[in-house]
């Protein structure tokens, strides 16, 4: 007989219940199948009132993050073969409203990367009249590179318990963003994004759990970007302080 | 102001438990509650000493003695320990802090948390000279 795993999928039908319960799937198992494969198998195969997003199957959407047997995944990156043969349990990412099944109500994560400006606001007009290039150094990119790998997955924001006390932090990924724009030298919008990242909901938040980090299947790092912001904001505020015209 | 939602949704409360519910959680709240400790013992000790040294010769040595004793001598390993592991976790996070750049590469993590242990042994040592000396 062919090897089988069970899934234990987090539904939630608003049309049907209120109430939020757990129904168990048995699919083959297949040592190259991941959990989003499970997924698909069962929307295809076994019940296809499933709901759930997904997108690429490679690891760059973003769409398919889920909470793996407690902990937030990219699904189409958890391979069966790590929880074989213990069941395993798929529900939507944590910290945000559910909309359906393993849809999760994502607006408040597009709102604060709105509020936060996570887009290149250049400093100077295009050169030549707007069709020369904006020039820049391998070493002014490396300064950024590593927060503009950010996929938008948001398994950082299941994974900050600050986050889910506090729903008003702008979080993680937004102020990672943030950075990799101020950190950009052809970018000139620091201090509009200031106002935000450096408010009582941004940076001051953050209590360094560092959880976000270890999930963050790009290696973005959020974390880090938060204290090095915090460093900056301290820095900028002892400046203006001490010398306020340098600022 | 986040957008109101269109539709039903369904709202997910925190357990109080939280923190119980992965290692690193806890290892959090250890850590925050550590330096709770350490606050306080600073304080604790400020104000000691400020009374100690505005009083006379003959209870200042009677706080001195109090120094030896058991319970003091607890007080002051937790808190050495408690001081130890916020200094090895603080000094662990520095290279995700300060980030140096050499052209496109970056100073390696391991040289930045070794310069910090390095300092620190440096001001340690300088302190036990200080406190020999005097
Ligand atoms: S910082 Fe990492 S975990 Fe957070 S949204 Fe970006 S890629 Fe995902
Ligand atoms: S489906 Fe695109 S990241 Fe997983």
């Amino acid at each position: 007989m062919s090897k089988t795993i069970t899934l234990e999928v987090f539904r939630y039908q608003p049309d049907q219940s209120d109430e939020p319960r757990f129904q168990s799937y048995t699919v083959p198992y297949r040592e190259d199948w991941v959990v989003l494969d499970a997924l698909n198998y069962i929307k295809d195969q076994l019940d296809g009132t499933l709901s759930y997003r997904w997108s690429c199957r490679m690891g760059v959407c973003g769409s398919c993050g889920m909470m793996v047997n407690g902990t937030p995944k990219l699904t189409c990156a958890a391979f069966l073969k790590d929880y074989y043969p213990k069941p395993v349990k798929v529900e939507p990412l944590t910290n945000f409203p559910v909309l359906r099944d393993l849809v999760v109500n994502i607006d408040d994560f597009m709102h604060k990367m709105k509020e936060v400006k996570t887009w290149l606001i250049p400093k100077k007009e295009l050169p030549m009249a707007g069709s020369g290039e904006y020039l820049q150094k391998p070493e002014e990119l490396a300064q950024y590179k590593q927060f503009s790998m950010c996929i938008n997955c948001m398994l950082c924001y299941a994974a900050c318990p600050v986050y889910g006390m506090e729903p008003e932090f702008i979080g993680p990924a937004a102020i990672a963003l943030a950075q990799r724009y101020n950190l950009d030298s052809r970018d000139g919008a620091k201090d509009e994004r200031a106002e935000v990242i450096f408010s009582g909901e941004g940076i001051w938040e953050c209590t360094f759990v560092g959880e976000c980090s270890v999930v963050c299947p790009k290696k973005v790092d959020p974390a880090g970007a938060i204290q090095q912001a915090k460093v900056q904001a301290t820095k900028e505020w002892w400046l203006g302080w001490i010398m306020p015209k340098a600022k | 102001m986040t957008p109101e939602p269109k539709t039903k949704q369904l709202i997910r409360p925190m357990s109080p438990t939280w923190w119980l519910e992965k290692p690193a959680y806890t290892n959090f709240m250890i850590r925050d509650f550590t330096s709770v400790f350490i606050a306080a013992y600073c304080i604790f000790l400020m104000v000691v000493l400020c009374k100690a040294m505005h009083s006379d010769a003959a209870s200042f040595q009677a706080f001195y003695a109090s120094w030896g004793s058991g319970f003091s001598k607890t007080l002051h390993l937790i808190a050495l320990i408690f001081a130890a592991y916020h200094s090895i976790t603080f000094f662990n996070l520095t290279p995700r802090v300060i980030v140096v750049f050499k052209g496109e590469e970056k100073v390696p993590e391991s040289t930045i948390a070794l310069a910090h242990y390095g300092l620190w042994a440096v001001v340690s040592l300088v302190i036990i000279v200080i406190g020999l000396w005097v």
